[in-house]
């Protein structure tokens, strides 16, 4: 396959991010100070070629990109300060951008003005759809869904994931074309039985499934003098699995509505086990974005010494939504109903409901796409051991 | 013109009985690991008229010098017979051992026994020694008959031929003048400056070639002791060092100038693409490196765009080692039958400057760099390479084997595509857009036939001028007075060829500053009293002038006699068979010396 060299990509790279690739001059020591680059999968070196030939097609379509933790290894051993690490997390950010064909992620990258904008506006919709139901605080006694109804916070979320399904169906979609046209060409010409295929796949789910339980790739990456809970690895690892622990405690109480007798808002003991689960995992994300946003905050590190808006939004969005999930958890307990419950019970929806609607437009986005890109390695990496 | 210096009163002991000293070098086992010294030094004791024979690890060391000097002033050795490496190497450090301990230096016989028996016949010791043994004989038996010689010592002119006027020659010039030699300098263009006149700025230092070449120039011009013929050429050469006859044509007039030493400051040419490589003469887009700083030459700085024939160029493309280091089967020869196989050196560092040029005179033209190796080697050559990249300049490698295509592009935009199989991108196949591509070419060897005919000068297989010794004697060449600055000798740039002419001034100040050369004595001699005036050797001769039918008077009666220009000869020796009475022969090498070498191979040890 030929490649018009264009240089327009690089101008539109530096749009997300700081660094400086021109400095760059293929030397690889990026690619060998990386603790994940292995030998079927050489980065940033390779990324940052596409980079500077504007080979968008290749860029967007490696795996690799998706494979690294911006641990700062690679921009602290660059010989000319090209700085790989972030070249890296802003091809992610354009990657992010490109995939989304309403140009809305581009935006929220790009511009400060149109995030506080579209931030407001969606924030200011999701309360009136919200609160044109009811709107009534019940002094008495604590009545949140009197206040914002059950069904209400059903169609809207419904609504909100529904809409985030589809978009990421077609970022998906879009990836995995790109993958699979950014595969090299040696790994195309293995084209197996489906029965094969599928026995591989299976493999391959396996082990990325376990690679994603332990993150143990990200682990490699943790520099060794920090204990393990201040480390990055734990601090991801809890927001991921806090994440989704409360998203599977919210599918389980909904599911619990459905089979049961159970009425929305009646408080559960608790011990009971979806209780548990939710309060466990809260717990996780509210010391994850912590540490997260506290890291951003005080900059010690490469990895977050470039932070855009967007990337902040996601963090505040998530600590917003536990801080305020805990409160109305407390406020439920309550002999009376208080404003500042219902207050934090709206905020508690609206967040959580934007928390969904920007999966595809930030770089929670990548929550999808790093599987895909590990699925992808290790179907590749099946297939050439199969060749040789 | 020359003069021939009376012989002096020879040193001591030249008609005395023969004692001859033997000596045989270990040469820290190069030798003796295969040749049984010992047994040479035995064979060499019963030689006739050697008082001594010994050997040593070293004989060029102190104390193997020593060793000779003190047997010198114990035994009354006269002859002296070293046994080691080449001649090339030692001979000339033993002749100053021997006028140490005051004998004269021709009494020295050397016998290479390394380079032409140990270091050849290892797998043969035995035969190793007896050849080793032979070759002391021949030795011992030249030197039983070396007579006491002194040099032939010549009146030097103390000016100087200069051919090209580029900055080599310029800068020789000034400098031969600035030791007080007179300078004539010979240029075949109708004015001074060469190649500079074509370059722009000048790396490292960003100084313009116009300048540089304008305060050389004035200098010159304004020195009352170089004397610069422009429009003129060398027509022909005789003589040697310290008085060569050269004949100029200048100006429809052939005038002879005398000279000391003559300096080669040719330079080189560059190198012409043939005809549609890399699309050159087929798309006008396509150019040469110096087509190029024309170009930008020509365009004011206040331009906002790069302009080519009246269009915008939004795109370069630079494509290096055009012409230079070339290799069979892969690239064609050009119009001289050469594959220029060696790199031209400036060329890369040329081609960066260019680049950085254009990204800061026009920001909005992208650069592309399509190299092979990047060869920033000098000092603050480096930095052209890191500021291109800082730049923006984007850089390509290619293999030779994989050479970079170049076509017209199919839809709009850029005027041409070049492809190149890209190994920063692991051999991806890429295609560079590209308003003008710049051929990055180096040099070539002039055609200086006649010049190196007229002067016998030797070339490198390159095609460049061939220096002695590309270390210990790098602006020599093989003829004596003759030497190279600059471009003649290899590719170089400005500075390279004002260090290589300045070496040039200062070797021909040591050769000819002493109002004087010393030649090697080796020089044919005719005996007037055998001498019946045939003009048999004046036939052979293979030196202009060597030998001349002289009147001289005998017992009142004018003869015609041979008679020998010991300053021109060159000591062939073709003069002494031609000879029907056997009247000439060459000092140091006379005919009984070597039948009494024969002699000595032949017989029996």
């Amino acid at each position: 396959m030929t490649v018009q060299v264009n240089t327009e990509l690089l101008g539109e790279l530096k749009a997300f991010g700081a660094f400086d690739v021109s400095a760059c001059f293929n030397c690889g020591n990026c690619s060998a100070a990386c603790p994940v680059s292995a030998d079927e999968v050489t980065f940033p070196r390779r990324i940052i070629r596409y980079g500077q030939i504007g080979d968008r097609e290749h860029l967007l379509g490696s795996k690799e990109l998706w494979l690294c933790y911006y641990c700062g290894e690679c921009s602290e051993t660059c010989p000319r300060q090209a700085e790989p690490g972030e070249f890296m997390a802003s091809a992610r950010r354009y990657a992010i951008a490109s995939l989304d064909s309403t140009g809305i992620s581009r935006l929220l990258y790009t511009s400060n003005l149109f995030t506080a904008f579209f931030m407001a506006g969606l924030t200011a919709l999701l309360a009136v759809i919200l609160l044109s139901t009811r709107g009534t605080m019940a002094v008495e006694r604590p009545a949140l869904f009197g206040f914002i109804s059950a069904q209400a916070i059903h169609y809207v979320g419904t609504a909100a994931i529904l809409i985030a399904l589809i978009m990421m169906v077609v970022s998906v979609a879009r990836l995995s074309r790109l993958f699979r046209r950014g595969s090299s060409s040696s790994d195309k010409q293995d084209e197996t039985g489906g029965a094969n295929v599928a026995r591989r796949l299976t493999v391959a789910i396996g082990k990325v499934v376990a690679d994603l339980a332990t993150e143990k790739h990200h682990r490699s990456c943790t520099e060794e003098a920090q204990p393990w809970y201040r480390s990055r690895w734990f601090m991801h690892w809890t927001i991921m699995w806090g994440f989704i622990g409360l998203a599977a405690a919210t599918t389980f109480d909904y599911l619990l509505l459905l089979v049961a007798d159970k009425v929305p808002g009646q408080p559960v003991p608790l011990w009971h086990p979806i209780r548990l689960l939710g309060t466990v995992t809260g717990m996780l994300v509210l010391f994850g974005t912590l540490r997260a946003l506290a890291a951003r905050i005080r900059k010690p590190e490469k990895y977050s010494s470039h932070s855009l808006l967007s990337d902040w939004l996601f963090l505040a969005l998530l600590l917003v939504a536990t801080i305020t999930g805990f409160a109305v958890e407390f406020a439920v307990y309550l002999p009376r109903g208080h404003a500042w419950s219902y207050v934090a019970f709206l905020v508690h929806v609206i967040v959580a409901i934007e928390v969904v609607l920007l999966f595809p437009f930030t770089k929670f986005a990548h929550a999808v796409y790093r599987p895909m890109a590990l699925l992808m390695r290790e179907m590749t990496r099946h297939k050439s051991l199969a060749n040789s | 013109m020359s003069k021939v210096n009376p012989p002096n009163e020879k040193p001591a002991n030249g008609n005395q009985q023969p004692k001859v000293g033997v000596y045989v070098c270990r040469c820290g086992g190069n030798i003796s690991d295969v040749v049984s010294v010992e047994k040479v030094a035995e064979a060499a004791g019963q030689m006739p008229d050697v008082v001594v024979a010994r050997q040593n690890t070293f004989m060029c060391s102190h104390p193997g010098q020593q060793m000779i000097v003190d047997d010198i002033a114990k035994l009354g050795l006269n002859r002296v017979v070293v046994a080691a490496c080449s001649p090339r190497l030692h001979e000339l450090t033993f002749r100053k051992t021997l006028v140490r301990a005051g004998l004269n230096a021709y009494l020295f016989e050397h016998a290479n026994i390394r380079e032409q028996v140990s270091w050849v016949s290892k797998s043969d010791p035995e035969g190793a020694t007896a050849k080793a043994t032979r070759l002391v004989g021949a030795a011992v038996a030249k030197v039983r008959l070396s007579r006491p010689l002194d040099p032939i010592k010549v009146d030097a002119t103390r000016q100087v031929l200069i051919i090209g006027g580029g900055v080599s020659g310029l800068r020789c010039a000034r400098d031969l003048s600035q030791s007080g030699f007179r300078v004539v300098l010979v240029e075949q263009s109708a004015a001074l400056g060469g190649r500079l006149t074509e370059l722009g700025r000048l790396y490292p230092v960003q100084v313009e070639a116009r300048e540089v070449l304008h305060s050389l120039i004035s200098e010159v011009s304004r020195d009352a002791a170089i004397q610069v013929l422009t429009s003129a050429e060398v027509t022909a050469v005789s003589g040697s060092i310290g008085n060569f006859s050269v004949a100029v044509r200048c100006a429809q007039q052939e005038t002879t100038i005398h000279v000391g030493a003559i300096v080669l400051a040719t330079g080189f040419d560059t190198y012409e693409p043939l005809p549609g490589e890399y699309g050159y003469a087929e798309f006008p887009e396509v150019i040469t490196l110096p087509q190029f700083v024309r170009l930008l030459e020509k365009q004011g700085p206040s331009d906002g765009q790069l302009q080519r024939n009246g269009r915008p160029v939004k795109n370069v493309c630079l494509v290096h080692c055009v012409g230079s280091r070339q290799i069979e089967g892969i690239h064609q020869p050009g119009p001289d039958g050469r594959l220029h196989e060696y790199c031209s050196r400036f060329c890369c560092t040329a081609a960066l400057q260019a680049a950085n040029e254009i990204r800061a005179r026009f920001p909005a033209v992208n650069v592309f760099d399509v190299y092979r190796d990047i060869r920033t080697y000098g000092r603050g050559h480096e930095s052209y390479y890191e500021q291109a990249s800082k730049q923006g300049v984007i850089f390509f490698r290619f293999l030779a084997e994989q050479l970079p295509q170049i076509r017209r592009a199919d839809a709009d935009g850029s005027a041409l595509v070049v492809q190149v199989k890209d190994t920063l991108t692991w051999g991806e196949d890429l295609e560079i857009p590209a308003d003008l591509v710049v051929l990055v070419t180096g040099a070539v060897p002039r055609d200086l036939s006649r010049l190196i005919d007229m002067l016998k000068l030797s070339r490198s297989p390159d095609g460049f001028l061939q220096e002695v010794h590309p270390k210990l004697r790098p602006v020599e060449t093989a003829v004596s007075g003759v030497f190279l600055a600059g471009g003649c000798q290899a590719p170089m740039d400005v500075g390279e060829s004002c260090t290589a002419a300045s070496a040039a001034a200062a070797r021909v100040s040591a050769a000819l500053l002493k109002g004087y050369v010393e030649l090697e004595p080796f020089a044919a001699v005719a005996d007037p009293a055998l001498c019946t005036g045939t003009g048999a050797c004046i036939e052979v001769c293979q030196h202009q002038r060597a030998i001349s039918l002289v009147d001289v008077m005998a017992d009142g009666v004018t003869l015609r006699r041979a008679q020998v220009n010991p300053a021109l000869c060159g000591g062939c020796g073709m003069c002494v068979p031609a000879c029907p009475h056997g009247a000439i022969q060459v000092d140091g090498w006379r005919l009984e010396q070597f039948e009494a070498m024969v002699d000595a191979i032949a017989a029996d040890y």
